[in-house]
């Protein structure tokens, strides 16, 4: 357990991994379990509200199928509120947490490449989200078969792996501004703002036209399991996703190698 | 060719190294070398610079100006082929409290690549410490000595210490420096950061004093020891007030006050010991130059 930085990495964060799939199933699972009980009146419901919100809420005909509603109600809206928030705690936690509390010094002072800590540390933070994705999608399939309700594998197979995609992205955007400045504010508010950002973006984009020319900005233009469902993964998306990913980390390593470790903000 | 291949003995060099943090220099063009096989003590008060030299020793910040060499490689150029030939210690260390010792032992071993456990577990057994429970619930004595078996545990070439006996025992510290000399006997360099005189007296044979970021001073202990400068305190004779000595006897840092009398004398010689005859004495000590001496002079030199 303690033969590398990457299983200490794993194992400090057991009880993380523990509280962030149990949180994520139950939200998840349940609100997939809800859906024979709305399942004759949301889509009415949701017909009715007004085209600015509704593109908050996403295609609301989704919801009249139980794979639309998957898509939309489960892992679009809701998985969205959870994987952000672990996504940014668990970046944070592992990279400026760490450095501002002076536990970094540790590492520091031995054998190991500035390069080779963050690498381990940020594979860490992969494995942890591939865990919890992969134990979210297993107590989906459960929870479906528990409610007699039909769904293709390979559909939540398709926006597990993009949700996962999208959360592994937010981590590194969180991780990589954390080790690159040392500053626990950079680190919060550039991928907050982001996401933060693209909802208000995709709101508005509807109504106000210049809005349109910009809304490839919009995290939810690569990351739109409301779509997604409906269609095959668009490898552009993926190739977005994950070049987020990698040039944070790359910047991380490149800043992280030249500047002094911090104490303070 | 590099200073350090002209002298291979020094295992440090501090070449005017300044790092400043704004208009603010934490260390101001310091220079300084610490020999191999010596204890070099770094003394100065809190805030003088002690433990950003350190930092900047161990390429945890880097430097505005300056070059710092470590085996005649740079400091930073060279870090990790460095680090495994240094152990680091500071006495606020922040270990990983989740862990027990046992874990953190064996964690940092394998960061290290350590091979030779029985060193490890020897320096366990000497310095009896805790290794089944978590560090988060340990003394700091307890955390400092895993610290300090941790810094050990690969028989450094150069074992740094920044305030290591901060928060110990006196019965931990006299173990502490017991092991800080067997290491230094079998030819390793110690470079220790501190603001305790009597410690620094105790076990370095060198000792740089930094000041308001500044180096003043490096002199060997044993140049101390045996220097023949001497410190007097004289007590008078109820009611009688002392003379002050005159220049002619070669004494400095006179202090006079109500039938006590201070002074520096570079040697106490018969010419003196006349002097102090001829006046009222009640009471007198003559004392070696202590380290405390020196760093009050240097301190003294300002007002």
């Amino acid at each position: 357990m303690f033969k590398s930085l990457f299983l200490k990495t794993l194992y400090d964060k057991r009880w993380f991994f523990v509280g962030w799939s149990l949180g994520t199933v139950a939200l998840l699972a349940l609100t997939a379990a809800f859906y024979p009980a709305i399942a004759d009146s949301i889509g009415d419901l949701l017909s009715s509200i007004p085209p600015a919100l509704a593109s908050i809420v996403g295609d609301s005909t989704a919801y009249n199928t139980y794979v639309g509603y998957i898509g939309s109600a489960v892992y679009g809206s809701r998985a969205e509120m959870i994987f952000v928030p672990l996504a940014i705690i668990l970046g944070l936690s592992l990279s400026v947490n760490e450095e501002l509390s002076g536990r970094m010094y540790q590492l520091l002072a031995q054998p190991v490449s500035r390069a080779k800590i963050i690498l381990q540390k940020w594979l860490a933070g992969f494995w942890l989200i591939v865990a919890i994705m992969t134990i979210t999608l297993i107590a989906m399939v459960v929870v479906s078969i528990a409610i007699a309700e039909t769904v293709p594998y390979s559909e939540l197979i398709k926006v597990s792996l993009m949700s996962g995609l999208f959360t592994f992205m937010v981590f590194s955007l969180t991780f990589g501004m954390g080790i690159a400045f040392g500053r626990r504010s950079i680190a919060i508010i550039v991928p907050v703002v982001w996401v933060m950002g693209s909802l208000l973006l995709d709101s508005f984009a509807t109504q106000i036209d210049w809005l349109k020319a910009v809304d490839w900005l919009s995290v939810h233009q690569y990351y739109s399991t409301a779509t997604l469902i409906k269609e095959p993964i668009a490898v552009e998306d993926v190739l977005v996703l994950s070049g987020i990913s990698l040039a944070s980390f790359m910047l991380a390593v490149a800043l992280f190698q030249r500047r002094d470790i911090r104490e303070t903000e | 060719m590099s200073d350090a291949s002209k002298n291979p003995t020094n295992v440090v060099e501090i070449q005017g190294v300044t790092k400043a943090y704004g208009s603010v220099k934490a260390v101001d063009n310091a220079s300084f070398t610490v020999e191999q096989g010596h204890v070099h003590g770094f003394l100065g008060l809190n805030g003088a610079g002690k433990t950003t030299t350190i930092k900047l020793l161990m390429d945890f910040i880097r430097p505005t100006n300056g070059t710092i060499k470590v085996f005649g490689q740079d400091a930073h150029g060279a870090n990790t082929e460095l680090k495994r030939r240094i152990g680091y210690l500071s006495g606020d260390f922040e270990l990983f409290g989740n862990l027990n010792g046992d874990q953190y032992l064996r964690f940092i071993a394998s960061l290290r690549g350590t091979k030779d456990y029985d060193h490890l577990k020897d320096l366990c057994t000497h310095l009896q410490v805790v290794l089944n429970r978590k560090i988060n619930s340990l003394s700091r004595g307890n955390k400092q000595k895993i610290g300090l078996v941790a810094a050990l545990m690969d028989d450094p070439d150069l074992l740094i210490l920044d305030e290591p006996t901060t928060g110990l025992d006196p019965l931990m510290q006299q173990k502490f420096y017991e092991v800080v000399r067997a290491h230094a006997k079998r030819g390793k360099t110690v470079f220790m950061s501190s603001h305790i005189l009597s410690e620094i007296q105790e076990i370095c044979d060198r000792v740089t004093f930094m000041k308001q970021g500044k180096i003043t001073k490096t002199l060997a202990i044993d140049e101390l020891r045996g220097s023949e400068q001497r410190h007097v305190v004289m007590t008078a004779a109820k009611g009688v007030q002392f003379v002050e000595p005159l220049p002619r006897l070669g004494v400095t840092n006179v202090k006079s006050s109500k039938g006590r009398l201070e002074f520096d004398v570079e040697k106490v010689d018969r010419i003196l010991l006349k002097w102090m005859a001829s006046q009222s004495v009640a009471d007198v000590s003559i004392t070696e130059q202590s380290l405390e001496n020196v760093f009050l002079k240097l301190y003294a030199e300002d007002k």
